[in-house]
């Protein structure tokens, strides 16, 4: 028989390295003559698109279009250290030292533009459009590759380096308790499952999926993310294990280590939760690993509306959701 | 240890090379198996035969009462021939259930049998259909029927230099209904974990021919005739649905004895059975 339930999970998770532990990414920028912008920086695109997000940083704090944009990332020969891409960091850590970088070039363009512009404060100019403009007087500007080339040929050096630190405090080593991360995503998801009560077998027709990340930067490939989470989340509860003889991993292959394949995932609903992370560039936080976490207690709940067993041993394979109905009976 | 590569253009060529060079010889169709045996050094090789020149093998077509699969058909032709579809639906579901396209476009019926697992899909179907292999080698042609032919895990009784050229079997009487389902531990690129087909041949309501294969619960698929039994000279509402699939689960129970996945089995197979029920129409 086909049985049908649904289940919420909702998790927490501490994004960074945590603990104290130094978590720091160091950007470089250089602005050219032309008005187009080089960074460097450290932090590896592994495919979840850091590298879009961080240039969209550049060019939003710089008030400039994407397409002036070069990024070098994680080149050693060139590329100043921005820890792992790992700890759903990139975007925040690396974000805010890029923006941080940007703003020293930035600072050393307008102090040229305020004077030629004869204003007293660089607060008084906006970069937009193409051109540093007088706030409230948008009359009186320069375009920004003219400022640049003048600013430059002025002698100065459009350039900025920041770093910036994660913050994060030790935790007591006494009684694990603290509070060691900065900042905290949070997530929910519910599922829907149908289980075979005779096989086993479970299938997830639906996820609801709401993601807390701060600011959206890049709000396609943040959909992206929590959809890639809630696979990664699926896989977790229902297939992926890994396998030990003596030591030895039994199942080193994708033939043998089974994922989700595009047939295994149901429909994903996605919503993105924007709550402001004060700390963040622009408010972001990070979206990586938390987006997985809340799949497998949602789908162990529904499966347990489903058919009222247990299951605290993932995955939940078909084997064992037999075991736990007849024991049950 | 250099492995010698043969393409030969006709079938003499093919028996030619099997009869003369230098073994342990292996034939290659789609590779899907072979290749990742032999990277895994499943076992020696000294020469490849790929026989993917041999158009002739690549057919499918009626002769008489019989219908005949070239060996070097792939999953998709099979899963896209009108004449399957009509005759024998429960072939192209098969078909259609290995792995994923590029496994389809590529892996071989003839392949599939001379691998000869446990679990291969499209025999599953072969067998419920009593299909006969037919082999040629230096010596001549023979006709094997597939459950002689298979004896046991990754066994066939082909000897090193024997082709499978062709399986063949009885066209179906017209009005039969057939299914096949297939439980894999996820949707897609899944050997079948266990699988089960069916054909039943009607008068009216009423069965004259039932064939129930099983796959994955045996070293090679297997009919059961017990299962078959059940369905024979029964009009389709007379079919005792719970006592079949209480006895399926019997079988299988037998075939497995208290081989570690037989205590999932046995019971799964229930669920299986029910599925392939209401697909064919009985429940
Ligand atoms: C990712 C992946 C997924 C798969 N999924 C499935 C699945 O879902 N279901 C399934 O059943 N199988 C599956 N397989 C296994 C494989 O695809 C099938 O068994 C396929 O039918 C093998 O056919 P082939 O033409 O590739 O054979 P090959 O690899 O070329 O040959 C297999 C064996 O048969 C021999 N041989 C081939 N043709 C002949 C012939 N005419 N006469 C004599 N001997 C011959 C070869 O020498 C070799 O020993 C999968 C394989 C892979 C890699």
């Amino acid at each position: 028989m086909k049985k049908r339930g649904i289940g919420i999970g909702c998790t927490f998770y501490g994004t960074g390295y945590g603990n104290g532990f130094p978590d720091i990414s160091t950007a470089f920028v250089e602005i050219h003559d032309d008005g187009s912008v080089l960074i460097l920086t450290g932090a590896v695109d592994c495919g979840q698109g850091s590298t879009t997000v961080l240039t969209q940083i550049a060019a939003e704090e710089l008030g400039i279009p994407t397409d002036m944009v070069t990024i070098t990332c994680a080149d050693t020969g060139c590329t100043p250290d921005s820890g792992t891409t790992a700890a759903t960091r990139q975007t925040y850590t690396t974000g805010n030292a890029i923006r941080l970088a940007c703003q020293k070039a930035k600072k050393t363009l307008l102090e040229w533009a305020a004077k030629e512009l004869g204003t007293n404060t660089i607060e008084g100019l906006v970069i937009a459009e193409g051109k540093i403009m007088v706030k409230g007087h948008p009359q009186k500007s320069i375009t920004f590759k003219e400022a640049c080339a003048k600013a430059r040929f002025a002698g100065n050096r459009l350039i900025g380096e920041a770093s910036f630190t994660t913050h994060a405090t030790q935790v007591n080593m006494e009684d694990g308790q603290g509070a060691p991360y900065w900042p905290y995503a949070f997530g929910t998801q519910i599922a829907e499952v149908e289980v075979d009560t005779e096989t086993g077998k479970v299938e997830v027709l639906r996820i609801v999926a709401a993601q807390d990340v701060g600011k959206a930067i890049n709000p396609q490939s943040v959909e992206g993310q929590i959809e890639g989470g809630v696979a990664q989340g699926l896989g977790w509860s229902l297939l992926e294990e890994v396998k030990l003889s003596s030591g030895n991993i039994t199942n080193p292959a994708f033939s043998s280590y089974l994922i989700p394949t595009v047939l295994d995932m149901p429909e994903i609903e996605t919503y993105i939760i924007e709550s402001h992370e004060p700390t963040g560039p622009y408010g972001a936080k990070g979206v990586g690993e938390p987006a997985m976490l809340s799949a497998a207690p949602a789908i162990l709940n529904a499966i347990h509306d489903a058919i009222g067993v247990r299951i605290n041993d993932l995955p939940a394979t078909p084997e064992k959701i037999l075991e736990a109905l007849q024991e049950k009976k | 240890m250099g492995v010698e590569f043969y393409k030969p253009q006709k079938l003499e060529d093919v028996l030619d090379v099997l009869a003369t060079k230098k073994g342990p010889l292996k034939i290659l169709a789609g590779g899907t198996d072979l290749m990742l045996d032999i990277r895994n050094k499943k076992y020696e090789v000294a020469g490849i035969v790929d026989i993917n020149l041999l158009s002739e093998l690549k057919n499918i077509s009626v002769e008489g009462e019989f219908i005949k699969i070239g060996s070097l058909v792939t999953f998709t032709q099979l899963a896209n021939s009108t004449l399957l579809q009509e005759r024998v639906p429960f072939l192209v579901e098969a078909a259609n259930s290995v792995g994923a396209p590029q496994i389809r476009n590529q892996g071989t019926i003839g392949g599939n049998i001379a691998n000869a697992s446990p679990a291969a899909d499209s025999v599953v179907p072969l067998i419920a259909l009593d299909a006969i292999c037919s082999v040629l080698s230096p010596l001549g042609n023979r006709d094997i029927p597939l459950n002689q032919l298979l004896c046991g895990v990754g066994k066939t009784r082909l000897a090193s230099d024997e082709l499978i050229v062709e399986v063949k079997f009885k066209l179906p009487r017209k009005i039969t209904r057939s299914a096949f389902v297939k439980f894999g531990r996820r949707n897609a690129l899944a050997i079948a974990r266990m699988s089960v087909a069916i054909l039943l041949g009607l008068d009216g309501n009423k069965v004259n021919a039932a064939r129930v294969a099983l796959g994955a619960v045996a070293p090679n698929p297997f009919r059961s005739l017990e299962l078959e039994n059940m369905f024979l000279n029964k009009a389709m509402e007379e079919i005792d649905v719970d006592e079949v699939i209480a006895r399926s689960s019997m079988v299988v129970s037998q075939a497995l004895g208290n081989r570690p996945s037989a205590k999932w089995k046995n019971e799964a197979i229930k669920g299986l059975m029910r599925q392939v029920l209401s697909k064919i129409g009985i429940m």
